[in-house]
């Protein structure tokens, strides 16, 4: 009876402990599972994701991508993207910016394969908040309106509409951004020197510089004598790209800007203006120079 | 490893067989021999099924073994109070249950009613009849006429009970005590050493067929399939309880197993040129209760038992997962995890029957089953309905 007392007791113990694998189904792809958020604070948090199948296609690169109001996805979301050798088990990192407190956010891991981009599945959770960007340079720190301003840092938001940018507290509009860099038009209204701040998700940042407002310089022009309804060409520095932001006048008549770079400036003699010579005044944004002297022939 | 407890039972299960004559050895009980001269020589009894009491005696004295035959002994007994005459047939024992004024034995399945010298034989086929041994085919009710010519000295108001009575062994020795017990007349009753109920456990060792199917409208429910396997083994004890002293063929008995069911199924479907990737997991353990009526057909030193009744399981740990994966392009998207039975019952009843082969052994019974359990309502959806379906073979263990 001990005997069988002892089958029995193995047997039990056996059976017991034993978790049979789970054999899942092999595809042409890693079979990936987003974990569930961990971490999450006023600093941040830690997005997980493990492989079900790790499979044997390179991987291309991975990472994570969330969004607060739709599905998130790899061209249209926040992300962070890693492009060395993922681990067999699976990833994780912290994300420390772009998180707004009480917010709800979707996440969710993905893998770039040569032939597939593999999502895992969505995972929800509320935001503590995080830390607003670091910007480490912006250039060019001497400029005007109209001009694209380079912010380089990190912790800024792929999603372009997210980045708040602020010079002399007028919102710049943002053209472009990846997580470490972000292109910003300068806006109209700015003084000579105007404070940057950048405000992402509730968290902002200075930029320990000021933008310094440029003043244009007249080199040249391409005719001093014109004749009313002529088209010239204004040579100089300081320009605005917006051709409104560039106010021309002969004599006390505005003339149209036709066409505005950096460096010249596209203006038509106006018709109404008499024979006679005439000084040139430029104005882009409160800055002013003249150029003399323009002489209308009739 | 995937096969893990089907190794682990085949591997205990052949551990047992390869040792079972090691635990089936012979085995002994306190007894005595009446010889011829009437000397009682105590001493131990071999115990064995009750086809082979009938044939012979094997007593042991002072490591000395030897075999009696009918024909060597008046009778011999075992101390706990069952006791074989070999004085009523020539060449077999037969048992005890009454000695008196009228004596009732029991031979096979055949009682022996003897007064004077008058032996009514009464098989326990209630058509057939032997008068001193002479058997003729007679109407049903011509044995209790005879019964009722013998026991009318004593009992005179026994016609109406007579009417219902079955030749049981209960019925029977009650009768015969009642009319011993008229005159005051000394009568010894055997075999009360019997207990009521007699109460045996076990343990048993199962490898299960569990399938899951499924009928109805699987709109809705693509991933469902209409049918799942799994093969586990399991383990369980066993209580018996019997009434030996009213039926010898009837018993109770109740279960507990212990068991795990795995299922797997993946199914991939194309709907507008998007590939759609379903895997189903599905992981339970349960505590089995199978509460059961066993009738039990004695073939000499086997037996062949029907069974059949109600089944109760009880699920610990229920992990259903359903993971989807669709294929647009080049593009994955995984869907988020779902369970595939969200509302399951850990509570369950069905119903159950089986067949089983037994045999005796020294010190134990050991049978093997075949059993088929059915649970109706193992999950129910708005338009589909899947039912647990078990069939298992199990090799049973009970003490002696």
């Amino acid at each position: 009876m001990r005997y069988i007392i002892t089958v029995f007791s193995l047997l039990m113990i056996l059976l017991s402990g034993c978790q049979e694998e789970e054999e899942l189904a092999v595809r042409s792809y890693p079979r990936l599972q987003t974990l569930p958020v961990s971490g999450n604070s006023n600093e941040g948090a830690t997005f997980n994701a493990d492989f079900l199948l790790r499979g044997e296609a390179e991987i291309l690169a991975y990472g994570f991508v969330w969004d607060k109001k739709k599905l998130p996805t790899i061209t249209e979301s926040d992300r962070v993207i890693f492009q060395d050798q993922a681990e067999d088990s699976g990833f994780s990192t912290d994300i420390r910016s772009t998180l707004q407190e009480g917010e709800k956010y979707t996440v969710r891991a993905f893998v770039k394969t040569p032939e597939y981009l593999v999502y895992g599945q969505k995972v929800s959770f509320t935001s503590g908040g995080s830390n607003p960007p670091v910007i480490t340079s912006v250039e060019p720190l001497v400029g005007t309106v109209g001009d694209t301003l380079m912010f380089k840092g990190r912790g800024f938001s792929y999603c372009v509409e997210t980045n708040g940018v602020f010079v002399n507290n007028m919102l710049a509009t943002a053209i472009w951004s990846t997580d470490r860099e972000l292109k910003v038009i300068v806006p109209r209204n700015i003084k000579p020197e105007n404070i940057i701040r950048v405000n992402i998700a509730g968290s902002a940042v200075l930029f320990d510089k000021s933008f310094r407002r440029s003043s244009p310089v007249i080199h040249s022009v391409s005719s001093s004598e014109v004749t009313v309804g002529d088209t010239i060409e204004v040579v100089g520095e300081g320009f605005s790209y917006l051709k409104n932001s560039n106010k021309v006048f002969i004599g006390n008549q505005a003339c149209q800007v036709l066409d505005a770079a950096k460096k010249q400036l596209s203006v038509q003699i106006p018709t109404t203006l008499e024979a006679g010579v005439y000084v040139l005044h430029l104005t882009v944004e409160e800055e002013q120079t003249t150029y003399t002297s323009i002489t209308v022939i009739k | 490893m995937r096969n893990k407890p089907l190794f682990a039972f085949v591997v205990c299960m052949a551990l047992l067989f390869v040792n079972l004559p090691l635990v089936a050895q012979d085995y002994f009980r306190k007894g005595y021999v009446v010889t011829l001269a009437q000397d009682t020589l105590q001493g131990m009894i071999q115990e064995r099924s009750l086809e082979e009491n009938y044939q012979s005696c094997i007593f042991k004295k002072d490591r000395e073994v030897k075999t009696y035959l009918p024909d060597g002994l008046l009778g011999y007994g075992f101390n706990d109070g069952s006791y074989f005459s070999a004085q009523m047939k020539q060449d077999a024992f037969v048992e005890v249950i009454v000695l008196g004024d009228i004596s009732l034995y029991h031979y096979k399945n055949t009682f022996l009613l003897k007064k004077n010298e008058e032996v009514v034989t009464i098989t326990e086929n209630p058509e057939k009849i032997a008068l001193n041994e002479e058997e003729r085919d007679i109407d049903r009710y011509e044995w209790k006429r005879d019964i009722s010519r013998l026991v009318r000295d004593r009992i005179t108001d026994y016609n109406e009970q007579l009417l219902h009575l079955s030749p049981t062994r209960r019925n029977l020795t009650n009768l015969v005590i009642r009319y011993n017990k008229q005159e005051a007349s000394l009568y010894s009753l055997y075999a009360t050493n019997q207990p009521i109920p007699d109460v045996k456990f076990g343990f048993m060792l199962g490898l299960n067929r569990f399938q899951l199917n499924a009928g109805g409208n699987f709109w809705g429910y693509p991933y469902l399939n209409q049918s799942y396997e799994s093969y586990l083994p399991s383990v369980g004890v066993m209580v018996k309880v019997s009434f030996p002293r009213f039926s010898e063929k009837i018993s109770f008995q109740g279960e507990m197993h212990y068991d795990r069911e795995d299922y797997t199924y993946f199914y991939q479907q194309e709907e507008n040129g998007v590939l759609n990737y379903h895997d189903v997991y599905m992981h339970f353990s349960k505590l089995s209760f199978p509460l059961s009526m066993k009738y039990r057909i004695p073939l000499g030193r086997y037996s062949l038992s029907i069974q059949g009744g109600v089944n109760f399981d009880r699920y610990g740990t229920v992990d259903t997962r359903l993971l989807s994966e669709s294929v647009a392009g080049s593009e994955v998207t995984r869907a988020p995890e779902r369970e595939v039975l969200p509302y399951f019952e850990t509570l369950q009843t069905g119903y159950w029957g089986g067949l089983e082969f037994g045999r005796t052994f020294t010190k134990f019974e050991g049978a093997i089953a075949v059993r088929y359990f059915k649970m109706p309502r193992f999950y129910e959806l708005p338009s589909i309905t899947i039912s647990n379906n078990r069939i298992s073979i199990n090799l049973i263990l009970t003490q002696k």
